[in-house]
């Protein structure tokens, strides 16, 4: 299979043949969208599936391009004047992309039928953000590093509101897109500052700049600082985090889902692109913002869970103390070699974890969605283990698992994230994020007494489509398997590592 | 099967045994209870198999099984017992089944849930006693508060929501405070040896290491353990989850939170804390044995004052184990020995007190002592067996609580400040004060409420779960050789173990002094 799709594209030249699951997807979002104007011929549904199987099969190049770029530690392929570069940090979190969008469609087919929103767009604007993510993961240069994030925000911006009925699903997506658009520009801001001191916005020329003498410039420094608090905003930590409640709440349960785990790892990989690959030298200016973020996050996340009513805006919550829970990772790694390497394998592993199960949290939030019955408020699941043992079970599962109790994904996770920061002597932030974790299984267990120390007010349990049945049952498996046998996933992780 | 994978099988069937109660129908209650009962009961059969095997002249660990399991950290999925954890692991096979057989009738709803909790928290406590990676324990050591929350939760008391959350809470939050621990042990062994690992007879090699970094370490280390373990005892003053989840929980849970869980906690010290943190836990000792003491004399004088009969017991729980602790921070043979054999003795005792009380409840639906009185006129059996376990709880000679309480103070005379021995003696006093005390209110006196006058005595079952315990208190209390026997040697290593470098540093500040002395032209009285 593998050969014959890399035969398929073996007349392309190098720069585009390692763009292939780019151009793919880009494709295929075009197609869908041409087809998705026959509404007749096609039926959304239809463009569903479609839209599924292509992205699936963008990871058979994919795969192709693993194994080529972990043959030898460093391997990696440059192309457009080293622009875009194609390393096995940047297949990793492809992979990621891929595999948080594929959840989501599945997830997203019953969902769109019962909220009478089912276009085809939909999953357009979806491929297209992930092809964005792919170009944000796979940019050397700030620039085309910008182009990416545009192209994931805006599509992103868009599906926010994708329910355009829906005054909350509204209020989501202004939300977002002011605070979105604000932060684009103070990156915009930051990246032009840093081009006027170094002269390029190429990460690999920047750090040498940066090595030779410019790491105390004051323009450089204000340039860096600007660039964080975009990101931040980007990635959600506090204190620039205000939207994500309401956004998180408002947007379509499906996108909120894709949001917290595509969307924030997307970030994050800029993150590390951006701030190891082009700053290490200028650690000690990025080092305490990115502490001070850290623990704020964790503390205003957990606390602002805590006594939440709405499953979603609970999530929201949790995913902003989580993000306290990966700059941990950012922080850990420094210069020097088995340090160094741990953070970014922590972030990796974590993420990857996160993925799954949150993805199965908010999938079992769809799974509540049927008419009269939004779903998302803790009580809409009181009863669940009488009526549905199977998805209470999964729910359990998943609420452990973001809870970091063994034997599950998130366990892993943690394990490795809170490793990296006492490895890097951040143990007061380890001790915070320990404390934040114990005091998150309060909230995470609030939903497990509703389903199994509540009565149920209705009988009959969930009837989930196919497509979300099997988008819960590979996010339980991948939680429990990663909790019982982490040594695989870990491997994979291992290749997350920027030289 | 292997006899390799002996533990294993121990450790899992019930897993196994829970996954096959999916497959009945819901209604079958009575037949879940029969098939989870003869499957706990399997299990304790091939726990003693155990006994056949074992070597106690052998300090190591055996029965191991060692695999690769996450090899890019360093994990191995290590199992093996030594002779203390192997009186544990019996330990908790026996009160397994017995805890399943009292829920025949206790339990009345969601029997299917029930036992799967029962055997899944089964699974996860042999697995704590059994293994000997770090990671491996940690794994079993957090998983097993799940079954318990659910137990407590769903099938407790009125308040049990609140009690099942502050009882997951509060371990939790210690737990993960020792993941940090061990997260610096791993990365500092790391730094000392070259190697990534979790395996505890490795982590072991660190105990006698002296540089002043690591003395240093280890007194931070030993916080976030003692945090963990601490709470998990419960050591005063970390015990107010306790007296709330007891009262809570079912009568079957709480026999298994005070006759297993509880020991984890003091488990844990002897297995990690003494080992390898030796020089932080005689630094500490003087603390910790005044926690242990403390606890000794609150909670029994909080006992005395309870109204509520179970939250009588659990208060005595706190009492007990501060006994157990301070016979452990005696940190020699006697104390050791005494107060490992206190951990089995208050599992035995402290759990037929909690099965006693269960069976009163489920006649009379309250637990107010001033409810009761001359029970032992209509319940002759009831007071026989309530009669003995008292005695055994308070310790008269030739039955177990005797043994204990005693090697106990016989190690903790031995030290150089007798004041922990004197005010532990009152511990004691106290103790026969507040149980004899329960005892005369609740069995003599006139049978004159009206409710009482109905009660029936033991069924046979009943007797069923009692007798095994009330053999071992007599057997215990009679002839405790083979257990000493068992406990003998790693006793004797771990004494070696903590004492070693202690000696070593007190010959170190011996000959500092020796040489000041010198210097200044006195003579040297000496220390030892």
């Amino acid at each position: 299979m593998m050969d014959i799709l890399g035969s398929l594209f073996s007349w392309l030249p190098v720069e585009l043949w390692i763009m292939r699951p780019e151009l793919c997807l880009t494709l295929a979002a075009f197609l869908t969208l041409i087809f998705s104007v026959a509404r007749r011929a096609f039926q959304p549904r239809w463009l569903g599936y479609f839209s599924i199987a292509v992205t699936a099969a963008v990871g058979a190049p994919l795969l192709d391009l693993f194994r080529r770029t972990t043959e030898l530690p460093g391997q990696e392929f440059v192309a457009w004047n080293g622009m875009f570069v194609v390393d096995s940090f940047a297949v990793f979190f492809k992979v990621l992309f891929l595999l948080a969008a594929i959840l989501t469609m599945l997830m997203s087919i019953r969902y769109l039928d019962v909220e009478k929103a089912h276009t085809g767009e939909y999953y357009a604007l979806i491929m297209f953000a992930v092809v964005g993510m792919m170009f944000m993961v796979s940019a050397r240069d700030l620039i085309l590093l910008f182009v990416g994030l545009e192209t994931m925000s805006i599509s992103t911006y868009i599906l926010a509101g994708y329910l355009k009925r829906d005054r909350r699903s509204n209020e989501s997506a202004l939300k977002y897109f002011l605070l979105g658009s604000f932060s684009t520009g103070i990156f915009l801001y930051g990246i032009s500052l840093v081009y006027a001191v170094t002269g390029s916005t190429h990460l690999r020329v920047i750090s040498d700049a940066i090595a030779e003498g410019l790491v105390n410039h004051p323009l450089l420094v204000l340039g860096l600082i600007l660039m964080i608090v975009a990101l931040g905003f980007k990635i959600a930590a506090v204190p620039f985090h205000m939207w994500v409640p309401d956004t998180y709440e408002g947007a379509p349960t499906t996108i909120t889902a894709f949001f917290s785990t595509a969307v924030k790892a997307a970030g994050f990989a800029i993150v590390l692109r951006i701030l190891v690959e082009g700053m290490l030298s200028a650690r000690m200016h990025w080092a305490p913002l990115v502490v001070i973020l850290s623990a704020a996050s964790m503390i205003i996340g957990t606390l602002g869970a805590l006594l939440q009513e709405n499953v979603k805006r609970l999530l929201a919550y949790s995913s902003i103390t989580h993000v306290g829970y990966l700059l941990m990772g950012v922080l850990a790694v420094q210069r020097g070699a088995d340090t160094g390497a741990r953070g970014m394998v922590a972030i990796a592993v974590y993420l990857l974890a996160y993925t799954f199960m949150n993805m199965g949290a908010f999938g079992l939030v769809v799974a509540l969605r049927r008419e009269g019955l939004v779903g998302d408020q803790v009580d809409d699941f009181t009863g669940l283990a009488r009526r549905a043992p199977l998805a209470a079970f999964s729910m359990l599962v998943f609420m452990l698992s973001l809870g970091g109790i063994p034997a599950t994904a998130g366990f892993i996770g943690k394990w490795y994230l809170f490793g990296a920061a006492i490895k890097a002597d951040y143990v007061w932030l380890a001790v915070l994020a320990v404390l934040a974790s114990a005091t998150s299984l309060y909230y995470y267990l609030r939903v497990v007494v509703r389903m199994y120390m509540g009565e149920a007010e209705e009988e009959g349990g969930l009837r989930p489509s196919g497509a979300l049945a099997s988008a819960l049952v590979i996010s339980l498996v991948f939680t429990i398997l990663m909790g019982l046998y982490p040594q695989p996933f870990i491997w994979l992780a291992q290749h997350v590592v920027l030289y | 099967m292997s006899s390799s994978h002996l533990l294993s099988w121990i450790a899992y069937l019930p897993l196994i045994g829970a996954a096959l109660l999916l497959l009945f129908p819901k209604e079958q209650g009575r037949r879940m209870a029969w098939f989870a009962t003869g499957w706990a009961f399997l299990d304790f059969l091939l726990s003693l198999l155990l006994l056949r095997g074992f070597d106690p002249a052998d300090d190591s660990f055996q029965f191991v099984v060692d695999v690769a399991w996450i090899p890019s950290i360093g994990v191995r999925y290590m199992m093996g017992v030594d002779g203390i954890s192997l009186l544990m692991v019996l330990l908790t096979t026996l009160l397994g089944v017995i805890a399943i057989l009292s829920s025949w009738s206790a339990i009345k709803e969601r029997h299917k849930e029930y036992y799967i909790f029962m055997l899944v928290l089964q699974t996860g406590m042999l697995g704590v006693f059994m293994s000997i990676d770090f990671f491996l324990f940690y794994v079993f050591w957090e998983v097993m508060l799940v079954p318990m929350y659910f137990l407590i939760g769903i099938w407790g008391g009125p308040r049990r929501l609140y009690a099942a959350i502050k009882f997951f809470l509060y371990t939790l939050l210690g737990s993960v405070l020792m993941l940090l621990g061990i997260l610096a042990l791993y990365f500092f062994h790391h730094g000392e040896f070259g190697t990534y690992t979790f395996s505890i007879p490795e982590l072991h090699r660190l105990g006698a290491l002296t540089t002043p970094e690591w003395l240093e370490m280890q007194k931070w280390i030993f916080l976030a353990f003692f945090a963990s373990f601490a709470i998990k005892v419960p050591m005063f003053p970390f015990h107010t989850w306790l007296p709330d989840a007891h009262v809570e929980a079912p009568t079957a849970a709480s026999v298994i939170l005070a006759g297993v869980l509880l020991k984890m906690g003091t488990y844990g010290f002897v297995r990690f804390s003494l080992p390898i943190l030796p020089s932080a836990t005689v630094e500490f000792v003087p603390w910790l044995l005044t926690l242990s003491v403390v606890g000794i004399i609150y909670g029994a004088m909080v006992a005395m004052v309870q109204k509520d009969w179970k939250s009588l017991v659990a208060y005595s729980s706190v009492s007990h184990l501060g006994f157990c602790m301070l016979g452990v921070f005696a940190l020699n043979v006697n104390g050791l020995n005494g107060g490992i054999l206190q951990m089995i003795n208050h599992g035995i005792s402290t759990g037929a007190l909690f099965l006693l009380v269960g069976i009163v409840y489920e006649q009379r639906h309250t637990r107010m002592i001033s409810e009761f009185g001359g029970l032992s006129q209509q319940m002759p059996g009831f007071a026989t067996i309530f009669m003995i376990i008292t005695m055994s709880s308070i310790g008269l000679p030739a039955l177990n609580g005797f043994i204990g309480e005693f090697t106990i103070l016989a190690g903790v005379f031995q030290l150089e400040n007798k004041i922990w021995a004197i005010f532990a003696v009152t511990g004691i006093v106290l103790g026969a004060g507040y149980m004899l005390w329960l005892y005369q209110r609740t069995m003599f006196g006139k049978l004159d409420k009206p409710e009482n006058q109905n009660m029936r005595d033991l069924n046979f079952r009943e007797y069923l779960t009692l007798i095994p315990l009330v053999v071992l208190v007599f057997w215990i209390g009679l002839y405790p050789k083979p257990i000493f026997r068992i406990l003998d040697k790693p006793v004797q290593k771990l004494v070696q173990q903590v004492r070693g470098t202690y000696y070593s540093g007190m010959a170190v500040a011996e000959r500092a002094a020796e040489a000041e002395a010198d210097q200044s032209g006195t003579t040297s009285t000496g220390m030892h």
